[in-house]
């Protein structure tokens, strides 16, 4: 067994994770990271090609944090926690400087000097510094170079399978050393949680594989509260073909006209005057109904059509899409490319307080992993903007409790207790392979709680997930070795994505009506009277507690005029 | 549909004496990739066959194998209907396609790989030359997938008196940072960057098009005076 004290130990190796520890060790806190992977190789956030949102004194005329905040919130469609919307407007600009004085450098215009910006759906104005189509990855590598020189140290493949609690707290977690199997135990005054969404819950998704509800469930059973679980962000143009990119962003819907297998630009029956440039939701709910309606291609997509551009066109505006259509044999001036909507992003997570904070005292949670910041939909390019404001606050607000707190005492037994189930799993003979239940929960979610949604649905999903949880322990890997076990970690996982899969489910099935992401045929309306609220869960025994509370709307209200 | 067949390299050093070939049929469609293959052998045939893989989509270094005997990443590379997949060369197997990735890490290890300088910036955006943010921009898209260290011939001698391609190319986003201060041309020269016989295998197979070769040769010019006399030096001196 390995041990290690530290007075904060963050889970998890993204940008948002990275952030707090790096703000962790400026606050005098010892720091301790964990990934589950091998760093900067592993995680969402070193494939994040877009641009940090916010409004620093660079912003073009008539931007402010006010339109962004505005911005936010309405895209949101009302389900932001305002506080945390403002808090994030308020910080994101200053931490996009910080990152350069660290090491990152944003593109700029010609003078060298003057941030170049873009824009994205939803935002008013150009307001993101970007780097390439890498700005994540760009991200990650300060961060990472940054905790080189505060001497962090960085464990690589270490999985944590479960928090520890002592009293009202936490006390700090148990994790596996995917290298030998061994365990691995933290005694920790806070603990951060950064692991990231749940994309590998869908069929179709564009999230690496790694990513796969940790953080969801470590908080949950730990007895954390989450919140918005419902929301989930289906981007509607992600690849039918070749299998292994299935669900990766595939064109952009600007380049494009969809037509359905008759060759008919089917936008203008769902949205006449946006046409392809709808909203994401709107246009994924359009390509799935033509497909259930029979008018799909061979790939179950729709066709991105793309050959009215100009020669050339497309090989200058995305020259990397250019590339992998040429070697998959689509020719984008001749020929039609299948796509397919794709889980993008998890909106909901832990309800936090503004250090981001869970419900369960020193319990913290960055990123993907709060609720609060996206509400009911995301805007692009928040999600970086997110991830950095929250892992500040975390990270600052961890290492402060860390240094008033005594180390809780944990006892070894703890440790051996939570790596029993993995045990079993490598002993175990004759089950089932973790892959083959990964499969059916990802196309059941995909069917049943994806982007069209009905109670029928939803209660069906929620029989068979729970024939999948009694499945968790019949898993079994074919390969039994202790060295970087891939089915054994893809078993584990599954016990996360469950967890996630029933928050979702249920919190689903609670809010009857249609707002942002989340869309029920059997209540197509938003309805403001009833659900300008948000759906928390808890855990109590074995079930599910679901509660709602009202939304924050300290500032504006839907149907106000406001800035 | 009309099947493929791959050729696979098989290790696993806990249970076989000496790596094996092996051989299996597997549904071809064109187009297919070359992770579509492994996956499906992973899924369908043999649960034990083992490569890494996490974003699928080329940024995250982790799928590299020889493919049909060239480098590239899995995710990335259209399948052949006749394919063979064996590890990258110049780096141990943990089994299979997997490789002892934290071998060539710890080499890393003592770079400095972050802006290291005295100075602070008198207001921000600091105003940077648009020519040596290109140079800097160019090498920061190196993804760590070591398919270049695989094809290096100095490495393959001289592991212990050459850092190699792909941390050279690490340390040469800081030395072609202009507002990093270290002396990064020091630690090029002690990395043995002069090893390095410019043969430019390592920019054939890159993935993201950096030519580790030619900013290789950058770093070297950049010690200026300094090199040549140092390197007669010490051809003197084994002379």
């Amino acid at each position: 067994m390995y041990n290690f004290q530290t007075d904060v130990l963050v889970v998890g190796g993204g940008g948002g994770g990275a952030m707090a520890a790096y703000e962790a060790t400026r606050h005098g806190a010892s720091v301790i990271m964990a990934v589950k992977g091998f760093p900067q190789h592993c995680g969402s956030t070193i494939m994040a090609p877009g641009a940090i949102a916010g409004v620093g004194d660079w912003h073009v005329p008539g931007d402010s944090k006010n339109v962004h905040f505005k911005d936010t919130i309405e895209g949101g469609a009302f389900m932001g926690d305002q506080n945390l919307v403002r808090i994030m407007v308020e910080e994101a600009p200053d931490l996009i400087l910080e990152l350069e004085r660290i090491g990152a450098l944003w593109q700029r215009e010609s003078d060298g000097e003057t941030f170049a910006l873009r824009t994205g759906g939803g935002h008013s104005y150009q307001r993101c510094t970007y780097l390439e189509d890498r700005t994540g990855r760009e991200m990650l590598r300060t961060l990472i170079g940054e905790l080189t020189k505060r001497n962090v140290r960085v464990l690589p493949n270490t999985m944590i399978l479960k928090l520890l609690r002592r009293g009202e707290g936490i006390s700090g977690a148990v994790g596996l050393n995917l290298e030998t199997c061994d365990t691995v135990l933290f005694r920790a005054k806070t603990v951060i949680l950064a692991c990231g969404g749940a994309g590998n819950l869908y069929l179709n998704t564009d999230n690496p594989t790694d990513v796969t509800g940790d953080g969801y469930a470590l908080a949950l059973e730990a007895g954390a509260e989450l919140m918005d679980m419902e929301f989930v962000q289906f981007f509607p143009l992600g690849f039918c073909f070749p299998l292994s990119l299935r669900g990766a962003l595939a064109a952009l819907p600007y380049y494009i006209h969809l037509r359905n297998n008759r060759g008919e630009r089917f936008m203008d029956k769902y949205d006449p005057e946006r046409l392809e440039l709808s909203t994401r939701d709107r246009v994924s709910r359009a390509i799935l109904a033509e497909i259930r309606e029979g008018r799909g291609g061979p790939h179950d997509g729709v066709f991105a059509d793309m050959t009215f551009q100009d020669p050339g066109f497309i090989a200058r505006m995305q020259p990397a899409l250019y590339e992998t259509y040429q070697k998959i044999g689509v020719d984008p001036e001749k020929d039609f490319l299948e796509v397919t909507p794709t889980c993008h992003f998890f909106m909901g997570g832990a309800k936090v307080n503004e250090n981001w904070e869970s419900t369960l005292p020193g319990l913290f949670m960055v990123g993907e992993n709060a609720a609060g910041i996206q509400g009911a939909n995301r805007l692009s390019q928040n999600a970086l903007a997110e991830l950095v404001v929250s892992g500040k606050r975390a990270g600052k607000g961890a290492a402060r409790m860390a240094a008033e707190t005594p180390q809780a005492s944990v006892h070894p037994s703890e440790a051996v207790s939570a790596t029993q189930p993995a045990e079993k799993m490598l002993a175990r003979e004759d089950g089932l392979r973790p892959v083959d239940l990964r499969r059916r929960l990802r196309n059941l979610m995909w069917e049943h709680v994806g982007v069209h949604r009905s109670k029928d649905g939803l209660e069906t999903a929620l029989r068979v997930i729970e024939e999948l949880e009694a499945d968790l322990d019949r898993q079994s890997p074919v390969l039994r070795s202790r060295r970087f076990n891939q089915e054994l970690v893809e078993g584990i996982e599954n016990n996360f994505l469950l967890t996630t899969a029933r928050c979702v489910t249920e919190a689903a099935i609670r809010r009857a009506e249609s707002r942002g992401a989340h869309y029920r045929i059997d209540y197509p309306e938003t309805d403001g009277e009833r659900w300008l609220r948000h759906i928390n869960i808890r855990k109590r025994g074995d079930k599910l507690e679901l509660g709602t509370v009202p939304v924050d709307l300290r500032e504006i209200r839907p149907g106000e005029a406001t800035v | 549909m009309e099947n493929g067949t791959v050729t696979l390299f098989r290790y696993n050093p806990e249970a076989d004496e000496k790596p094996y070939y092996e051989t299996h049929e597997f549904p071809f469609e064109p187009g297919m990739s070359v992770l579509d293959v492994a996956n499906y052998i992973y899924e369908k045939i043999d649960g034990s066959f083992s490569f890494n893989v996490c974003c699928r989509n080329s940024h995250c270094g982790l799928c590299g194998a020889k493919i049909n005997g060239k480098p590239g990443l899995m995710c990335r590379e259209t399948a052949t209907r006749e394919l063979k997949l064996e590890p990258l060369d110049n780096l141990a197997v943990v089994r299979d396609l997997v490789l002892e990735r934290q071998d060539y890490d710890r080499c890393m290890e003592g770079l400095r790989l972050f802006l290291d300088r005295v100075s602070v910036p008198e207001h921000q955006p600091e105003r940077v030359d648009p020519g040596d943010h290109e140079r800097f921009k160019r090498v920061s898209r190196c993804v760590a997938c070591y398919a270049c260290v695989s094809v290096c011939p100095s490495f393959r001698k001289k592991r212990h008196e050459f850092l190699g391609p792909a941390g050279l190319v690490q340390l040469a986003r800081h030395a072609f940072d202009p507002r990093d201060e270290l002396d990064r041309d020091t630690v090029a020269f002690s990395s043995g960057i002069f090893n390095c016989i410019l043969c430019g295998k390592c920019a054939e197979v890159c993935p993201h098009g950096i030519s580790p070769k030619e900013n290789i040769e950058v770093l070297r010019e950049s010690l200026g005076e300094r090199a040549p006399a140092l390197r007669d030096n010490r051809e003197d001196g084994k002379g």
